[in-house]
């Protein structure tokens, strides 16, 4: 063969077996790239196409129901006045109108012509007029001229008149017949409208294309190289009924976005898909859009509440958001359980300890209750937020031989006279407040109301055997006292009060320590392995311990640990899957699971439930220092700043036990079941109150809801908390930290008239309190605030809302609406106008009180 | 056949396919409303529910209306807050019986009549009673002096509304079921009242004359009867109604439950 091919001359070779399969071969293959690209590869048109079917589907539903909406019998009478409205149009009296209207437009036409034109004749007459007269020249043929000119201009004018008369005659005429038509189609249009919507829509889904939809991002992140990158979202194209209301419920990839009012703030158009959900934004087929099936893709789709992890990105100096309970729940935690203390997190490291001053212990405890806390905190309080450090016996020993010698002594204020009836006490504990931070036995309400295993204020089932009766007497009438920096405020408590409460306390005198235990405390060497240790464990990071002041925290910061790659992760000799998420949440569950003989472990143990441990798993996987956001970020200015401050200020003062704020806590509603004896929801509270009155209340409080049982308490605030905690009232309702002077606000004569005949005809007077109540008399009265605090207390627009609909800002206030639906009981007055008749009210309540200056 | 035919064919044909596509006719030539689904009265089925009571009543406890002297004035009899009302043969009172399970997915017309909650001698009348949801309740104040009337749903929204003129009257409806949703008067912290939502018009309050509740007119099937008062909370029933059937159904409140 091949001897065959040399010998045939070139030109006369044949080639065309090999081209013919060669070019077979590139047909196939083309073939099959083209079958590849469009069924193989392209799951997305079946989503599309399947959403398209279903979208007609589910309108023509939707416009059956429509139909039977759809009043036919009024249509049907619509469409025969219509017919008849038509037959006058087409009749052959109105085409007499129109021609004979047509044929005087022509006549205007012509006429107003001639009628410049004689008008011109007569300017230029009279020219030729006035010249003749200055050369004294003959003048008489103007003049007559000059008359005949004007008489034709008049009479052209007269009848142009008449054609505009008559036109107007006509088009009345004609309108009328049209303006019926007009209204008739404008009726059936209105019946038909919904319907017909809907077939449009039908129809525009019937033609839509099938298609790659996307949102591109210009600078939602940025290369290593500080340069703007671009990012392309593409989710919709298989998600695409997410913004289609018919799709509510619908399952994925169809269904709609289930939280719509996340949409709203997010519009998808500028905000894409993927800042929120991470994934792999350009991929088109399920597994490489999620992200999962690509094991090189660093950002795969955040799945269930950790969703809520990438809100980090761009709310990171928040720590609330509306709504978003896994990402408030997570930061909550991580605050409140002293996580800052041993590992650096941005935003949190001004936090206060969240554990106690150590340097005067043994004034209130005893060293084998030290001992045994140390050993295991549990055993005294299983609700705890101190972790267990598994420490030995020795361990304990040396830790509290260090604090019983670091301790200085505390000399109490008063001494507990004795006494005091404990079923008193007892009562006190539970209306006065104690129950919004405290558990005692089965009163354990706050702790279900906060849904969290741990409590921010020790439980006091066992004080009793933990303290002495005398500390105790002086911490709880001056918390400050024995130690200044305290989160425990004063409940203004008198010494009866005072001396009931520690007398029904006392009685709580379990002990879970063992006091005749024989410690070596004083030994040098035991109290500086105690030193030693307190050092590596970081106790420090979370209490005030002489001799730790320069010490810093002991563990790694946490700012990326989101991004940790699993590679870095030590997962010591147990099983555990070797993913991110399982060695978190196991790390979380026992800190010491790592542990092996050669690598100990000195993170405590904690006690977190598994749904605490997962929104602590959502908060840290937010933790990313990724450049992402770009303009979205909402981390700076002076306003974030004092939602942010606030924000924690809140959480840390335990605010939020008895306070609705921005949507969270209240978790005092679970021992106060009564709505209308809760303390009162503050997240207005900048909209509400006067600045000055905020500032003297939360100074020292005085009474405004006398009908409360529980107390507001005495914080012994700073000025710089106080004006923290202002700033931030005002700045989550938007309003600016100025000067404000109400005395300006001064209603007229004439609306405080008004308002006070109102007042007594909606009988306020039984429930708010007056100077006109008669003393000693049971009434209503109790319910209500005294109005003459009004002019100090409140801001003028504040109140006309809150009569307006008060259900709306406390919900279950017993405030009613007296203009429900926008109308009132009382139409004679004012006109009935309710705007103005709550202006006058305001105006009269505003006028009970004295101007606080004056008063002076 | 010449070849030189065979592609515009094949594009012919690919159209004439896509094209019949399109061909799905109008369905909506001349729609006219669905007529509402009736019961029929020949098969519709009956359900006779006397509620008893075994055991002591709690003594009646003295309303002090001295808070209040128009209240007072109205009033020339001592007046008590009867929680727990027994009737002579034995039957309690002011209790709400109703359908709980069996007619989900039916949608039942609402009556265009309201219901009325009246206050009277400064106390709630009817103290117990049932609506449908969007049906309208008509809150009435026929006393001379301020009532306010703060319903606490929690599945509706919670409404609180002062009626300070006497016959003055203020409307609302509820748009979700709800059994049962408490009413108070802030003012008169003694009145008190329950009203039951329901999707569907089966339900009733025994009286002070009569604790037999008659649901007639169900269609026949498989339901869950419930009976609920203020003190002694709810009970459930099972039954079936056959065709035509008419059963008597029994429920027994006791003081203290064994």
């Amino acid at each position: 063969m091949f001897k065959k091919k040399q010998e045939t001359p070139v030109e006369k070779r044949d080639h065309s077996v090999y081209y013919f399969i060669f070019s077979s071969l590139l047909f196939v293959t083309t073939l099959w790239a083209v079958y590849d690209e469009v069924f193989t590869r392209q799951p997305w048109k079946d989503h599309q196409r399947e959403y398209y079917r279903e979208s007609v589907r589910l309108l023509n539903d939707e416009l059956d129901r429509a139909y039977d909406r759809v009043n036919f019998a009024r249509a049907d009478q619509l469409e025969v006045e219509l017919e008849e409205a038509r037959a006058i149009r087409d009749s052959e009296e109105y085409r007499v109108w129109e021609t004979e209207w047509r044929e005087l437009e022509d006549e205007l036409r012509w006429a107003r012509q001639r009628l410049q034109f004689a008008r011109g004749h007569a300017e230029e007459t009279y020219y030729f007029y006035r010249r003749a007269l200055l050369r004294g020249d003959d003048t008489e043929r103007f003049e007559r001229r000059l008359e005949r000119y004007d008489a034709e201009a008049d009479e052209i004018q007269t009848r142009v008149d008449e054609i505009t008369a008559r036109q107007d005659e006509l088009e009345t005429k004609m309108e009328e017949v049209d303006g019926r038509i007009r209204e008739i189609q404008g009726e059936i249009n209105d019946i038909f409208e919904e319907v017909w919507t809907l077939e449009a829509r039908i129809q525009s889904q019937r033609r839509a294309p099938i298609e790659i939809r996307q949102v591109v991002l210009e600078e939602f992140e940025r290369t290593s190289w500080n340069e703007p990158k671009r990012r392309t979202d593409r989710c919709m194209t298989c998600h695409v009924g997410y913004n289609d209301e018919l799709f509510e419920g619908y399952p994925q990839p169809l269904g709609k976005h289930p939280r719509q009012d996340l949409l709203d703030i997010h519009n998808v158009e500028d905000f894409g898909c993927t800042p929120c959900h991470d994934g792999q934004p350009m991929a088109l087929s399920v597994g490489l859009a999620h992200g999962e099936a690509d094991p090189h893709w660093e950002f795969p789709l955040l799945r269930g509440q950790d969703v809520y992890a990438s809100c980090q990105d761009c709310h990171a100096k928040e720590m609330i958001l509306p709504d978003s309970p896994p990402f408030n729940r997570g930061k909550q935690i991580v605050m409140e359980s002293g996580c800052v203390g041993c590992h650096a997190i941005e935003g949190f490291l001004d936090v206060a300890d969240v554990g106690p001053e150590l340097n005067q212990l043994t004034s209130k405890v005893s060293t084998g209750w030290i001992y045994s806390w140390l050993k295991d905190p549990k055993a005294y309080n299983p609700h705890t937020r101190m972790p267990d450090f598994k420490l030995d016996n020795e361990e304990a020993e040396a830790i509290t031989a260090y604090l019983v010698n670091i301790a200085e002594e505390y000399r109490p204020e008063r001494t507990y006279p004795g006494g005091g009836n404990p079923l008193r006490g007892e009562q006190l504990v539970e209306d006065v407040g104690c129950m919004g931070c405290h558990v005692v036995g089965e009163n354990d309400g706050i702790r279900d109301g906060r849904g969290l295993v741990y409590d921010v204020a020790p439980e006091l089932t066992r004080i009793g055997g933990k303290v002495t009766a005398d500390w105790l007497y002086n911490w709880i009438r001056d918390p400050k006292h024995y130690r200044p920096e305290t989160r425990m405020p004063n409940m203004r408590l008198t010494d009866g009060e005072a001396r009931d409460i520690v007398a029904y306390l006392m009685t709580l005198d379990e002990q879970v320590h063992d006091d005749a235990i024989e410690l070596n405390l004083y030994d040098t060497e035991v109290i500086s392995k105690g030193e030693d240790l307190i050092r590596m464990y970081g106790c420090h990071g979370c209490h005030d311990i002489k001799g730790m002041e320069r010490e810093g925290r002991v563990s790694v910061a946490l700012d990326n640990f989101g991004r940790k790659p699993v590679e870095e992760m030590d997962f010591g000799e147990t099983d555990i899957e070797h993913t991110w998420y399982d060695w978190t949440f196991n790390k979380l569950k026992d800190s010491r699971i790592y542990e092996t003989a050669r690598i100990p472990q000195e993170m405590p143990v904690f006690n977190f439930t598994e749904a605490e441990i997962r929104d602590v798993i959502t908060f840290l996987r937010g933790m990313r220092q990724d450049d992402f956001g770009g303009d979205f970020k909402r981390t700076s200015g002076e306003r974030m700043r004092d939602i942010f401050a606030g924000q924690k200020f809140i959480i840390d003062r335990n605010c939020i036990a008895c306070h609705e704020v921005e949507g969270i806590g209240k978790a005092i509603a679970e021992v106060i079941p009564d709505a209308g004896m809760r303390p009162p929801v503050i997240t207005g509270a900048g909209s509400k109150l006067q600045e000055q009155w905020l500032y003297d209340f939360l100074h020292e409080p005085t009474t405004a809801r006398q009908w409360l049982d529980v107390r507001m308490p005495t914080y012994d605030f700073t000025e710089e908390e106080i004006a923290l905690l202002t700033r931030y009232f005002l700045a989550i309702e938007g309003h600016e930290f100025k000067y404000r002077d109400y005395e300006r606000f001064i209603p007229s004569p004439e609306m405080i008239r008004v308002g006070g005949d109102l007042f007594e005809q909606m009988q306020c007077a039984r429930c708010h309190p007056g100077a006109d109540d008669i003393p000693g008399e049971v009434t209503a009265a109790d319910l209500a605030p005294d109005l003459r605090l009004t002019r100090t207390r409140l801001k003028p627009e504040w109140l006309i809302g809150w009569m307006h609909d008060p259900q709306e800002i406390e919900p279950g206030t017993r405030m009613p609406t007296f203009f429900p639906d926008g109308q009132t009981p009382f139409p004679q007055i004012l006109d009935g106008d309710v705007d103005k008749q709550i202006e006058a009210v305001r105006d009269y309540t505003w006028s009970l009180g004295r101007p606080v200056r004056a008063s002076r | 056949m010449k070849t030189r035919y065979l592609v515009p064919m094949i594009l012919l044909a690919a159209f004439l396919f896509a094209a019949c596509g399109n061909g799905e006719e109008d369905r909506r030539a001349d729609r006219r409303p669905a007529e509402a689904v009736e019961i029929d009265p020949a098969t519709a089925a009956t359900a006779v529910t006397t509620v008893h009571f075994e055991g002591t009543a709690p003594d009646p406890q003295r309303i002090s209306m001295a808070a209040d002297r128009s209240c007072q004035e109205l009033h020339t009899e001592p007046v008590y807050d009867r929680v727990v009302i027994v009737n002579e043969d034995g039957t309690l009172a002011n209790v709400f019986v109703y359908v709980k399970e069996g007619l989900e997915g039916k949608s039942f017309p609402v009556p265009g009549e309201g219901a009325v909650l009246d206050q009277v001698g400064c106390m709630y009348t009817p103290r117990v009673f049932g609506l449908q949801v969007g049906q309208e309740l008509i809150m009435r104040n026929s006393d001379a002096t301020l009532h306010n009337v703060h319903a606490s749903p929690t599945a509706n929204r919670e409404f609180n509304i002062g009626q300070p003129v006497q016959g003055m009257e203020n409307t609302r409806t509820f748009n979700q079921e709800e059994v049962m949703i408490p009413f108070k008067c802030d003012v008169h912290p003694w009145m008190s009242a329950y009203a039951g939502v329901l999707p569907h018009p089966y339900f009733g309050v025994t009286g002070e004359d009569n604790g037999t509740v008659v649901l007639d007119n169900l269609p026949p099937g498989e339901y869950v009867i419930a009976a609920w008062h203020e003190e002694y909370g709810e009970q459930t029933q099972r039954i079936t109604l056959g065709e035509s059937e008419r059963q008597e159904l029994t429920f027994t409140f006791r003081s203290d439950p064994a």
